[in-house]
């Protein structure tokens, strides 16, 4: 028996060991990733080292960073862009993003921010949970925040590597970059990624669909996103609300659009903000601008765009 | 009827049912030895013994079978009530 | 709790220690300690059906002891149907009651009637399809003398309880399992490293193999109108591996971990798809309750139809299959999938020469051609079979299997990870690689300390350790527990 033992705690001694260091190597690899996760790191990089200096700077999610291209808008408004969209997710790690911007990097004169019947949507889950898998290890702020969704739970801050258990992708991506440094090629371009496709079968499927979907909403992000707006105030910047281009015929696909919208059209009033809605302009009927029905393709960002410079022009948003 | 009769007469049944010859029948053999002689081949097996004796088995007895040895018994002492 | 989680090797390492340091002095003690880290796994898995255990437990012992100490015959008999009865009886009210009132009054429906089903809300306790079936065995070899019942109320207990086999089998036979724990077990370290390394092998084909087979056996399976016929051909597959993968890794699981304890359990898998006919392929999958349904359903059965010969022997067979369907769930797709399984049988009866149960390829490398046609052709049957197993309902079943039977068979299957998907496949075929060269053995690690050096051996359990670590699918219930 006691030879057993001893054979046994042997074998899991090197084990123990191992964490720290595949932690690391793991975490350090991972985010030089360009393309894991829809390009978050990238962000997320520019974000914790403080290089993002815009003056205007567009925070939502996959509305934002496949339909805002920050280059004309850098262009128009005579200052520098940056797309913070983060796929997929919620008001709660939208805030996120607003927090890393104002805690690490220069404040911005304007935030565009993308709003949607999705914005304060009730999620579960994060989008692309492994785009905070290099950051989380004894991050109690990170923590904090991440709760408010349950893909991840404390052990996951504290043990250090074990939250990459499963996680082949993550891994993989993370050799890879040690392996291969050469093939990572750029995937956004200041947070903004153009789709160079042209309507796919998406629609045909939705037409198939004869149902609407009611959204549920997240009633603990109504106090943050007023506390968001707030904060803004506090610092001087400009929140301009903008509701981007969806194709006219996807568009029902929300049955309780307005009760979505709701609490932000409300404190939009309550706080002066101006407040673009683009689903029922030319753009929303235009298929070709379109790949599916919430995105717009590269030609259609770009159009669109231009077409939000111009109505700030006329709003007299600028930058000075 | 003699023993060495039974058994021969038991290697015959075997080879009809299972198709093949490819074992040495003796009292040793078991089903487990034999290629193709399983828990659904068994039940043919039995009935083709019924037949060939002119006997009736009850579940309880073949429950106890080991091996050939053992049927073999099994039929002498039917044959001798 | 799951095998594959921290409670349970936290439980394990805790009842391993005590049983080995404190309560090691008499059989008595081990026994007495088994038993209340039983209770405690079943409570903890869940605690509202402990009493339905004991009471199990204490029916079933009593019963059992009637029946060999009363004199007569008939009561003999009265006291066997009490048992049936019983264990049946919970079986049937437990899991299959709403299925029975259902079918009820859609009978009665058909003739115009009206009535509503409402079905009762009935909570499945853990296991009892296991525990049930190992009394109603024991009861039947009590009464037909092959067995001497047990006059060890803790014995018994530890012997229905026993937690490795508690929820998910193997099915035990007492006669195998009862003597195990009547003298002290001393330590055996090479059945404790035998154990650890099956253990090892378990998890790693449940949470490797299996889990990421399931990822893409449930995508393919939901949306199974979307794709193309030779993606629903793959998911056939995916989901022959997965539940392959998850039943003899449980399977592995459990019996290595009895190992740790000095108890032997059986064997429940025995690469079945490495069988030539569909006789061979059941003596392989599920063990343990293919030979408790062949022992008690078949034989008597055949036996009493033995005059219909051939005929007599499908029907039984037919009917055993129906069972072993059934035994699965309470609904027709099961039945279904029993009642196909006995139509195979066909060929096997009334035409085929010989169905050898032999391991293929004996001491061989390679299988011959023929050999290789025969394996893939029952795997591809039982692939095939396995969506009544899986669909939501025998329509879905039906359409599932159109989807395959089009022109679209020969166009390229859809994914969506491809990559991944690719690497999946990759390490099925080192599974099935590894199983067919090691097919002769219970699991690939038995004896291998005579072939390879420590070094060798711990470089591939730390290999295996890092694959699960990286490659672990999303964690998947074990399928059988709903069983």
């Amino acid at each position: 028996m006691g030879k057993f033992l001893i054979r046994l705690v042997l074998y899991i001694l090197p084990l123990a060991g191992i964490p720290f260091l595949a932690d690391k190597f793991i975490s350090e690899n991972l985010t030089k990733s360009n393309d894991f996760v829809d390009g978050e790191y990238s962000v997320w990089n520019d974000l914790l080292n403080g290089t993002i200096n815009s003056d205007v700077v567009i925070i939502g999610a996959s509305n934002a960073y496949r339909d805002f291209d920050p280059a004309i808008i850098g262009e128009k408004m005579k200052t520098s862009a940056y797309n913070l969209g983060s796929n997929g997710n919620n008001f709660g790690i939208q805030y996120l993003r607003f927090r890393s911007l104002i805690d690490n990097n220069k404040i911005p004169r304007v935030i565009i921010h993308a709003i949607s019947a999705a914005t304060l949507e009730k999620s579960t889950n994060i989008f692309n949970p492994d785009q905070f898998l290099p950051y989380m290890y004894r991050n109690r702020e990170l923590e904090d925040v991440l709760n408010l969704y349950e893909d991840f739970s404390h052990t996951d801050y504290s043990i250090p590597f074990i939250r990459y258990f499963g996680r082949k992708e993550a891994i993989i991506t993370a050799c890879n970059r040690l392996i291969n440094p050469s093939s990572n090629s750029v995937y956004r371009v200041n947070g903004y990624k153009g789709v160079d496709e042209s309507w796919n079968s998406d629609l045909d499927r939705a037409r198939k669909r004869s149902y609407s979907v009611k959204f549920e909403i997240d009633t603990a992000l109504i106090p943050l996103f007023e506390r968001y707006i707030k904060e803004c105030k506090e610092r001087n910047i400009e929140v301009v609300l903008v509701n981007a281009p969806e194709y006219i015929e996807g568009q029902d696909y929300v049955e309780n659009r307005a009760e979505m919208m709701a609490e932000i059209v409300k404190l939009s009033e309550e706080y002066n903000l101006h407040f673009f809605n683009y689903l029922n302009d030319s753009v929303s009927y235009n298929i070709k601008y379109f790949f599916n029905t919430g995105h717009l393709n590269r030609e259609g960002a770009e159009y669109f765009t231009s077409r939000l410079m111009e109505d700030f022009k006329k709003a007299q948003i600028e930058v000075n | 009827m003699e023993k060495t009769e039974i058994i021969e007469k038991l290697g015959r049944i075997l080879s009809t049912v299972l198709k093949h010859d490819k074992f040495e029948i003796n009292e040793a053999l078991s089903a487990t030895d034999v290629d193709g002689w399983d828990s659904l081949t068994h039940m043919l097996i039995i009935t083709e013994v019924e037949k060939e004796f002119n006997i009736k088995f009850k579940l309880k007895e073949l429950n106890k079978l080991q091996n050939v040895g053992s049927l073999v018994e099994l039929v002498h002492l039917k044959l001798q009530n | 709790m799951i095998f594959n989680s921290i409670d349970f090797a936290v439980f394990l390492i805790v009842v391993f220690a005590f049983y080995w340091f404190v309560f090691k002095k008499t059989a008595r003690l081990q026994n007495i300690w088994l038993l209340f880290s039983s209770m405690f796994f079943y409570g903890w898995a869940d605690y509202r059906f402990l009493g339905l255990l004991l009471i199990s437990i204490l029916v079933n012992y009593f019963l059992g002891i009637k029946i060999t100490d009363t004199k007569k015959e008939i009561n003999k008999k009265r006291f066997l149907w009490l048992g049936l009865i019983f264990n049946i009886g919970i079986l049937g009210f437990f899991k299959y009651f709403n299925f029975f009132y259902e079918s009820f009054v859609n009978f009665v429906n058909l003739f115009n009637g009206d009535m509503e089903f409402s079905p009762l809300k009935i909570l499945l306790p853990l296991g009892v399809s296991f525990f049930t079936f190992q009394m109603l065995g024991y009861i039947i070899d009590v009464y037909k003398e092959e067995i001497e019942p047990s006059r060890d109320i803790l014995g018994f207990s530890v012997y229905v309880s026993y937690f490795p086999k508690l929820l998910a089998g193997p099915i035990e036979r007492a006669q195998k399992f009862l003597p195990q724990i009547k003298e002290r077990r001393s330590f055996n370290p090479a059945l404790a490293t035998d154990g650890l390394r099956q253990i090892l092998w378990g998890l790693f084909v449940k949470m490797v193999i299996s889990n990421n087979c399931a990822v893409y056996a449930n995508y393919i399976f939901s949306d199974y109108s979307e794709v193309n016929g030779s993606t629903l051909l793959l998911g056939t597959i995916f989901y022959s591996f997965e539940i392959y993968g998850d039943f003899s890794g449980y399977s592995n699981i459990a019996i290595g971990v009895s190992k740790l304890f000095g108890i032997n359990l059986m064997t429940n898998f025995a690469t079945p798809f490495f069988s030539t006919n569909v006789s061979d392929f059941w003596k392989k999958w599920h063990i343990s309750l293919t030979s408790w349904m062949m022992d008690y359903v078949n034989t008597p059965l055949s036996f009493s139809l033995r005059k219909l010969k051939k005929a007599g022997l499908l029907i039984s067979i037919v009917c055993t299959f129906l069972l072993v369907g059934f035994w699965h769930g309470a609904d027709w797709k099961y039945i279904f999938y029993g009642f196909l399984y006995g139509l195979y049988f066909i060929p096997l009866l009334f035409f085929k020469t010989s169905n050898r149960t032999s391991i293929v390829a004996k001491g061989q490398l390679l299988p011959s051609l023929k050999e290789v046609v025969q394996m893939v052709g029952l795997f591809m049957l039982v692939s095939l079979t396995s969506v009544f197993f899986r669909a939501d309902s025998i329509n879905d079943a039906f359409g599932y299997l159109s989807g395959i039977f089009t022109p679209d068979l020969f166009s390229v299957p859809q994914f969506q990870s491809r990559g991944m998907a690719l690497v999946i496949m990759a390490f099925v075929v080192l599974f099935v690689i590894i199983e067919w060269i090691t097919r002769e053995k219970n699991h690939p690690f038995v004896d291998w300390e005579t072939k390879h050096g420590v070094i060798f051996r711990w470089a591939v359990y730390y290999t295996i350790v890092l694959l699960i670590f990286v490659f672990a699918g999303q964690e998947q219930q074990f399928i059988y527990f709903q069983f």
